[in-house]
This record gives structure tokens, C-alpha cells and sequence, in this order.
């Protein structure tokens, strides 16, 4: 069952944070949450666009491989601002990244004369990886955990 | 998830009544836009009013695209800063023309413009 997300921020300085059940409308509410909660404390506009592209794709990626499409299962994220950037860390108990490690990111090649031959996935990891200025993913007890950071442009 | 569609002289123009383009409509968005778009020949998809598109909304986009018959033209038209940073980064922005407005991508859609 898709959850509302909930979330809560104690105090200016601190993390928020939010947790839902998987499902892309879920992931919907939680990335439109976060871009309020970091717009109302101030976060640069360029930075916040950002870490919503980049948590879309990691969210709908929990939703659609960890989770394999069967919704509900727990999401919990945390985001908190350091001097030089925002920091996130997602949470999940669906299965394992591929091989317990990151994919690797390469764009998809992209023909424009040739019409039936452009790509209409596989754009994900490649927009996240160019995104991020560090990334890492850490399996440990059933639990998926993937941090990030995004910095300031 | 809802789209509009209006005929034009040239071509038709769908719009986007949706401020997010994302997983979680892309699929209605395919569906509805091939239904919309099937006897009128080039098509604009106007996207100001779309503040956000994630993977899969590109996704869709190129899919639609796809869709179309060789021949019939897809151009995009009224990016906002965060669509126009996910079509820049995936290189998208080389595949479609894509307008500032609407007005400026009606305007370049004429008989002579359809290659």
C-alpha cells in the first residue's frame, strides 16, 4: 500500500528526515515534501532542483529493483546540510544492488538520425553519477544504504 | 495526469496539464498522448507548465516520439530551468527542437518546416 510520506524537521539546523512505504506515488509526494522542507530553510534553488533529479532516480530505483514493483516496503531518507553541501542517505530492506555494488553510469548512446534506436531508459544511474560530487553504497544486515552529496554549484 | 490537445494549422500541440512528469504517470502519459496525436501530423509537446520530469518522463517522451510515424516532426516547447537540466545532461536537447514558448515553436512549424 503506497503510505503518505511523513517527515519532520526539529529546528533549523537539523536533518530532516521522512520515511514511506515504496511506490512511485509515493516517491512522488516525498520528492515534492523534501523540495518544501529544503526551500522554506533556505537551501539555493540550483541545489535543491538537483537532489530532487538525484533522489528521483535513486527513490524510483528502491521502488521499481529493491522492491521489484511489490509496494509498501520501508524508505527511510535523511538529509542534512554541511558547510560544503547537502548530504543524503536512503534506506531500504529490498534486495541487493547487483554484485553489492554501485552501477556503473554511462549514458546511453544517443543516434538523433536514427529515430527508432534512441534509448528510452538506462539514463538513471548516468544522471546520478554525474550529479553527485561522492556516492556510496554499503549493504549490511538486509538493509541497502546509499549516501551521497550533493554540492553547492 | 492530464493532457490537452489542440489542432493547429500545421500541427498539433499537446500540453501538459501536470506539474510533474515522473514514473509514476508515464505510462497514462504514453497512452493518452498516442490516442491525442494520432491523425494530426507534427506535434508540439508544450511543457511549460512541467516543473519537474524524472528518467522515466524522458522516458516517455522518447517513447512517444518513437511512436510516431517516419516523417510526422516532435517538437518540445516552454522548458522550465529543471527540464531543461535533465535534457541537457541525458543529451536529449539534441534531439528534439525545443522552443522557449509555445508562440516561437508554432511559429516555426509551417508547411516548409516538416522535413
Amino acid at each position: 500500500m503506497a503510505g503518505h510520506a511523513h517527515s519532520h524537521m526539529i529546528g533549523p539546523d537539523s536533518a530532516f528526515h521522512c520515511h514511506f512505504g515504496a511506490s512511485t506515488s509515493a516517491v512522488r509526494e516525498a520528492l515534492i515534501e523534501t523540495h518544501d522542507a529544503l526551500s522554506s530553510r533556505g537551501i539555493e534553488q540550483d541545489m535543491t532542483e538537483t537532489v530532487q533529479i538525484v533522489l528521483a532516480e535513486v527513490l524510483n530505483n528502491v521502488v521499481e529493483h529493491a522492491y521489484g514493483e511489490v509496494e509498501g516496503g520501508p524508505i527511510e531518507m535523511t538529509i542534512w546540510l554541511e558547510p560544503e553541501g547537502l548530504h543524503c542517505e536512503v534506506r531500504d530492506c529490498g534486495i541487493a544492488m547487483p554484485n553489492d555494488e554501485l552501477p556503473s553510469g554511462a549514458f546511453p548512446e544517443i543516434d538523433k538520425n536514427n529515430r527508432d534506436s534512441l534509448p528510452e531508459g538506462g539514463f538513471g544511474w548516468a544522471m546520478v553519477l554525474t550529479m553527485v560530487a561522492s556516492i556510496a553504497y554499503q549493504r549490511e544486515g538486509g538493509m541497502n544504504r546509499l549516501r551521497f552529496q550533493i554540492t553547492h554549484p | 495526469m492530464s493532457l490537452s490537445f489542440t489542432d493547429h494549422e500545421h500541427c498539433g500541440v499537446v500540453r501538459v496539464d501536470t506539474a510533474r512528469l515522473d514514473a509514476s504517470i508515464a505510462i497514462q502519459f504514453k497512452d493518452q498522448f498516442r490516442t491525442m496525436t494520432e491523425d494530426c501530423g507534427d506535434v508540439i509537446l508544450d511543457l511549460s507548465n512541467v516543473e519537474f520530469i524524472d528518467s522515466s518522463g524522458l522516458g516517455a517522451v522518447v517513447a512517444v516520439y518513437k511512436g510516431l510515424e517516419a516523417g510526422r516532426v516532435m517538437a518540445l516547447a516552454g522548458l522550465q530551468p529543471p527540464v531543461q537540466k535533465v535534457m541537457t545532461l541525458t543529451r536529449m536537447n539534441a534531439v528534439f527542437a525545443i522552443f522557449p514558448t509555445l508562440e516561437g515553436a508554432l511559429a516555426a512549424a509551417g508547411p516548409t518546416a516538416a522535413e
